[in-house]
């Protein structure tokens, strides 16, 4: 049976990319890896790195200085926090709340448990 | 010529081990007169060489076609290539032949002995027909059983291989027609040559 | 860069048919995977690609010209063919220094410096004759004779067979390097897809000697998915394809299907549709039999 839950490479790669930049390891107007430093360090086929990259230039996430090589784009940091907020809901709340159900969980138990949560993260942030 | 020169070196390497082998027991000679079977040994040395040359060929041709052609060698080339060597062991086996008669009778190593007297009085020219059609059947012993036809198979082709060697002695001894059987082996040896090259062409790579 | 082109490519050897009908196109600039289960012919397929063997039908160009008995198209193909010490082989008297010599006089951009790299990286002796060398030696030797011919289209028939996990990745780094400093082709097999997919940008699949699949690794695993969850939702869901592949346990029901994962997750029940990795898709298209 097949356990492994992933997405295609190249998606992998695009949030690999994005998650680096929402931590600061790439910084808005500084270069990004090159196709084939990724496909080097990641033992992956530089089309796919390619693809990656391109799916990120699309949502203006990072832009091509010509010759140079690929930067992240200003305010890219609020594009993908954006993005992330839309899709949000459905990747996240209908599962936990589908889980929930099936545990015969009720919305108000279930509220009060993400109350709980979120005091928790504020008090050690 | 890519081919040829592939295989120069491990080729001249195996005859040098052989004449190597040769020069010591011609020294070992010098020092002992008389000694029975080394006396032979360096009489015989036409034959010896002519067989070594052959061998070098047959493992030649072998680790030519099969090997040479998984480096993208055309068949043509190594049909050139094999005519080259052919001639080339041949006529190695004949200077050799030709080197060590006045040798022989200047050491004055055979006296006595019927049998190296005819291989040393067998022409240089007939050694080199003879290497010639040495060389076809064991070329032939190579690239004519069909794949899997296995190790003994060939190693009966290779029995053939010394019997056509011993031939040319003995119908210079027996017969007395050393020339004659010369012409013999050079016509069987073209014919088993041509059968080799046209096999080649629809040759696989190891 | 030139397009190696197979068209209806069949080989016989006595009655069995290894190659048939094959036709394809090798493009340059890309890494392509062949895949077959043992005895499906790729290594004879790689053959045919270098004109090693007679084919009974069919013809190969390259560059638009026939590369049978063509010099100057051989020079620019390569294949890293599998090595073996099994006695009896002609190459096994050969030092590993002979050997690569070969590469040398034979390949018309072999890098003797590139070659001499590898070999010291891979720690090879190069006095060693080739019947001495272990199994995961030999492969190095292959793979040193494949990059460093830097033939601009080559081929590697199951180059890591023998090596351990460290030397494979080592490979792939190396493969991955020259593809992208050269932009080479390259065509290799591999039985270990889990490690080799994604190096491959594209898939070539053989199956008995015929050519099931020829496209975009990618495109290829977007055709399929597995569905599993509880039989009777599993059923619905996957109602009007056929499955490629049926697992049961219990209650619990998995089903490969060649069938784009968004279809089945569009019908909205409550089942877990996965895409496949590309191994799982290999065994999904060569493994054979349906469950009833």
């Amino acid at each position: 049976m097949p356990l492994n839950e992933q997405s295609a490479l190249y998606q992998q790669i695009a949030k690999m990319l994005e998650d680096g930049i929402l931590r600061g390891i790439y910084r808005e107007e500084e270069q990004v890896p090159s196709t084939n430093e990724l496909a080097r360090s990641l033992h992956i086929n530089p089309a796919t790195a390619a693809k990656g990259i391109n799916e990120l230039v699309e949502q203006g996430i990072l832009y091509k200085r010509r010759g140079i090589g690929m930067f992240v784009s200003p305010g890219a940091v609020q594009a993908i926090t954006a993005k992330r907020r839309a899709a949000f809901y459905e990747q996240f709340i209908l599962p936990l709340v589908a889980e929930a159900s099936s545990l015969g969980l009720t919305g108000t138990e279930l509220a009060a448990m993400l109350e709980q949560a979120a005091k928790k993260k504020e008090e050690t942030t | 010529m890519k081919v040829i020169r592939f295989y120069a070196r491990p080729a001249l390497e195996i005859l040098s081990v052989e004449m190597l082998a040769l020069a010591l027991v011609g020294a070992v000679n010098l020092v002992w007169k008389g000694g029975g079977l080394l006396t032979g040994y360096v009489a015989a040395a036409p034959v010896v060489f002519s067989w070594s040359a052959a061998a070098v060929m047959m493992q030649l041709s072998e680790v030519y076609a099969r090997l040479v052609l998984s480096f993208g060698a055309t068949r043509r080339q190594i049909t050139v290539a094999l005519v080259f060597w052919w001639f080339a062991t041949a006529g190695l086996a004949a200077l050799q032949a030709g080197l060590f008669r006045p040798l022989i009778a200047f050491l004055n190593l055979s006296e006595g002995r019927d049998f190296i007297n005819a291989i040393y009085q067998t022409p240089a020219l007939s050694w080199f027909f003879l290497t010639l059609l040495a060389n076809s059947v064991l070329m032939l012993s190579v690239f004519l059983p069909p794949r899997g036809w296995g190790l003994a198979g060939r190693v009966i082709l290779n029995c053939l291989v010394l019997l056509v060697e011993m031939m040319l002695p003995i119908a210079n001894h027996i017969l007395g027609w050393p020339f004659q059987a010369g012409v013999l082996c050079s016509v069987l040896g073209g014919a088993l040559l041509v059968a080799s090259l046209l096999k080649i062409q629809w040759l696989d790579a190891e | 860069m030139k397009t190696l082109c197979a068209q209806n490519l069949c080989k016989s050897y006595g009655g069995t048919k290894a190659l048939r009908d094959v036709t394809l196109t090798l493009e340059p600039g890309h890494i392509y995977g062949l895949l077959g289960r043992n005895g499906a012919g790729k290594t004879t397929l790689l053959k045919a690609f270098t004109a090693q063997i007679p084919l009974t039908t069919g013809t190969l160009t390259y560059g638009g010209e026939p590369v049978w008995e063509n010099e100057k198209a051989l020079s620019e193909l390569c294949l890293g063919r599998e090595l073996s010490s099994r006695l009896g082989n002609s190459e096994n008297a050969l030092k590993v220094k002979d050997y690569l010599r070969a590469g040398r006089l034979f390949y018309a951009h072999w890098d003797e410096a590139y070659a001499r790299q590898l070999v010291q990286r891979f720690g090879l002796n190069p006095r060693k004759t080739i019947g001495q060398l272990s199994k995961g030696m030999l492969s190095m030797l292959s793979i040193t004779m494949a990059l460093a011919s830097r033939a601009p289209l080559t081929f590697l028939d199951e180059p890591v067979a023998g090596l351990d996990m460290v030397a494979r990745e080592e490979f792939y780094k190396l493969l991955l390097e020259e593809f992208t400093a050269s932009g080479r082709t390259f065509v290799v097999s591999t039985h270990i897809l889990e490690e080799a997919a994604p190096v491959f940008d594209r898939v070539l699949v053989l199956k008995e000697g015929q050519l099931i699949e020829d496209c975009e690794t990618d495109a290829l695993l977007a055709q399929f998915c597995a569905v599993s969850g509880r039989e009777d939702v599993v059923d619905a869901a996957c109602a009007g394809y056929t499955p490629l592949h049926v697992e049961t346990m219990g209650r619990q029901k998995c089903c490969t299907l060649r069938t784009p994962a968004a279809d089945i997750a569009a019908r909205g029940l409550d089942v877990d549709v996965t895409p496949l990795a590309l191994h799982q898709v290999f065994v999904a298209l060569c493994g054979g039999e349906v469950e009833p």
